[in-house]
């Protein structure tokens, strides 16, 4: 956060410094004071947009969280109550757990989408059509993603449970509440691989080619030019991935969630809990505060969100 | 792989797939399924639903957005830099947060409720996700273009709309799709604002029902996963060479 504020304060610091020469400060010339008002045409629409529909919803939630509200009488006042609640509940603290558990999946994620990249950028001809497939889970709808995976992970005459039967492994039941953390897990990574092998794979390009030659000629071998001078180079693009999915995970896949934790009544992650109240307004009041408590949660993301934004900044 | 199981699945009859030692890659083409899917599923009423609740929010909201991103990247003004971090701010809250009390404002405020206004309306107002991209590349817009159309005479709009956004051509095409992507694929959205109303019902929403209406048909499900799949691909594909120089030039360059 600080990082960030600084770098902009430095921006408009510099930006200023032709007009901070003149002494009077009220006598702001006529392009000038043309430019101030034409900045607020240009940006009110998006502004206005954003009172409305982010921050309105977001005072909103904030005071409902505080109060018992069925939609249908007004909303009363109850304190705390409502977080206190979901701290007692145990499938809510499951649901937390379980979230971080998921979330170990990113750097894993990121890893193997690195090597990926590194690998189709030694690949000169086909790569585009590769990274085409690799692309091609992302622009896929979460609908299709849970149908073709509830396909997969099907029980009996699943493609997964087929494959495994005929080449002689015992079959598991990837749905079963010991194994679905996992199969949820590649389905996400699935899921997500395409656009970090993008990234990667772009970023990988602006690796100046002089290092790898310098690295040649004092004899190192492949395994150490990526871990020396490929895993550096691309580092930035890491945290931003890492920092993005990590946020991202959660949002993105909640249809996943709730497709497959209602079907196989499975109460995982906070998002999923948050999901299966959403059928029935009468809870709304537990959801509100349920609400408060992702915020809460997400706090701490913040301060490395901004500093990636920094990044991009340069 | 898991789309070559799912097409060959979807050209499987129904029944056929529960034989023992099926040989999922070479057997039989059977379209059943597709003709069955654009039978008894309005697919192609739910594609047009999403055509209209999509297009017009993606296109005036990439323009509003782009808009806002010249503002913040091109221009001074007083409480930019509040502003524009407040905006920042915000792409971290996850959506869900808002999603019930928007619920609230557009059924009990607008009275919108089982109509796509809620859908169609916030949209146009563009996203902040979309501003930051476009003004990141924005910022790497020579200052000596702005200057030179200055002296000869062109005013902030003419700057905005024959100078900056020609330039970025591939920036906002990136962002269509990407914008395009996001909302065709959108479930929970539609889900709440119209799930109730079955004509009013965009294609996900179809497709999610396949799932739930009568026993599942995991043939069916496939055949309707890969139809809906074919417009982002189509779309993906065409633009597939401005798309990737649009994620290079805002995503890593910055």
């Amino acid at each position: 956060m600080q990082q960030t504020e600084s770098l902009t304060n430095q921006t408009t610091k510099s930006e200023g410094t032709e007009d901070s020469g003149k002494p009077q400060r009220h006598k702001i010339s006529k392009s000038l004071r043309n430019e101030y008002i034409m900045g607020w045409v240009f940006v009110t629409p998006l502004v206005l947009g954003f009172l409305l529909f982010t921050i309105v919803p977001f005072v909103l939630a904030l005071s409902y969280s505080f109060t018992e509200y069925d939609l249908f009488h007004a909303p009363a006042w109850i304190g705390f109550a409502n977080f206190a609640e979901l701290f007692t509940d145990k499938y809510f603290m499951r649901s937390i757990l379980n979230a971080f558990i998921y979330t170990l999946g990113v750097p894993i994620g990121a890893a193997v989408a690195l090597v990926i990249a590194a690998l189709l950028s030694y690949i000169s001809r086909g790569s585009l059509i590769l990274r085409m497939i690799l692309y091609l889970p992302t622009i896929c709808g979460a609908v299709a993603i849970t149908f073709i995976w509830q396909w997969m992970y099907a029980p009996t005459y699943g493609i997964l449970y087929q494959l495994m039967e005929g080449l002689g492994m015992e079959p598991i039941a990837f749905l079963s509440s010991e194994h679905i953390m996992l199969s949820m897990m590649v389905m996400g990574f699935w899921s997500g691989l395409g656009i970090s092998v993008l990234l990667f794979y772009s970023s990988l390009k602006n690796v100046p080619r002089t290092l790898y030659e310098a690295a040649e000629l004092d004899g190192a071998n492949a395994v150490r030019k990526f871990w020396h001078i490929t895993v550096p180079g691309v580092s930035p693009v890491m945290f931003y991935i890492l920092i993005t999915d990590l946020q991202v995970y959660g949002i993105i896949r909640l249809p996943l969630w709730i497709c497959f934790g209602v079907r196989f009544g499975f109460g995982v992650l906070a998002y999923h809990y948050f999901g299966n109240s959403v059928h029935c307004v009468e809870i709304l009041g537990e959801v509100r505060g349920l609400r408060g408590i992702i915020w809460i949660r997400k706090k701490p993301f913040r301060k490395s969100i901004n500093s990636a934004v920094s990044y991009g900044k340069r | 792989m898991p789309f070559v199981f799912a097409l060959s699945t979807s050209l499987t009859s129904q029944y056929g797939i529960y034989e023992k030692g099926y040989n999922w890659l070479w057997h039989k083409l059977d379209f059943s399924n597709y003709t069955r899917l654009f039978r008894e599923y309005n697919i192609v009423g739910g594609f047009f639903n999403t055509i209209l609740y999509i297009v017009p929010p993606i296109v005036v909201g990439v323009f509003t957005s782009a808009m806002a991103a010249f503002g913040f990247a091109r221009m001074r003004f007083p409480g930019k830099s509040i502003v524009f971090f407040g905006l920042l701010s915000t792409m971290v809250l996850p959506g869900v947060i808002t999603m019930i009390p928007s619920y609230i404002l557009f059924a009990k405020v607008y009275h919108w409720a089982n109509t796509p206004l809620p859908i169609i309306i916030p949209g146009m107002f563009g996203s902040a996700m979309t501003m930051f991209f476009i003004r990141q590349f924005f910022m790497t817009l020579p200052k000596e273009l702005e200057d030179a159309a200055k002296i000869d005479g062109m005013g902030w709009w003419g700057i905005f709309l024959r100078i900056a956004l020609p330039l970025s051509t591939p920036i906002l095409i990136t962002q269509l799709i990407l914008s395009f992507n996001g909302a065709y694929n959108d479930y929970l959205g539609p889900l709440i604002y119209v799930g109730t109303v079955d004509k009013l019902k965009t294609l996900q929403l179809v497709l999610a029902t396949i799932n739930t209406a009568h026993h599942k048909s995991y043939t069916l499900m496939m055949a309707g996963s890969i139809v809906a799949l074919i417009p982002t691909f189509i779309l993906f594909a065409a633009a597939q060479k401005s798309f990737i120089e649009g994620i290079i030039t805002t995503g890593i360059k910055g």
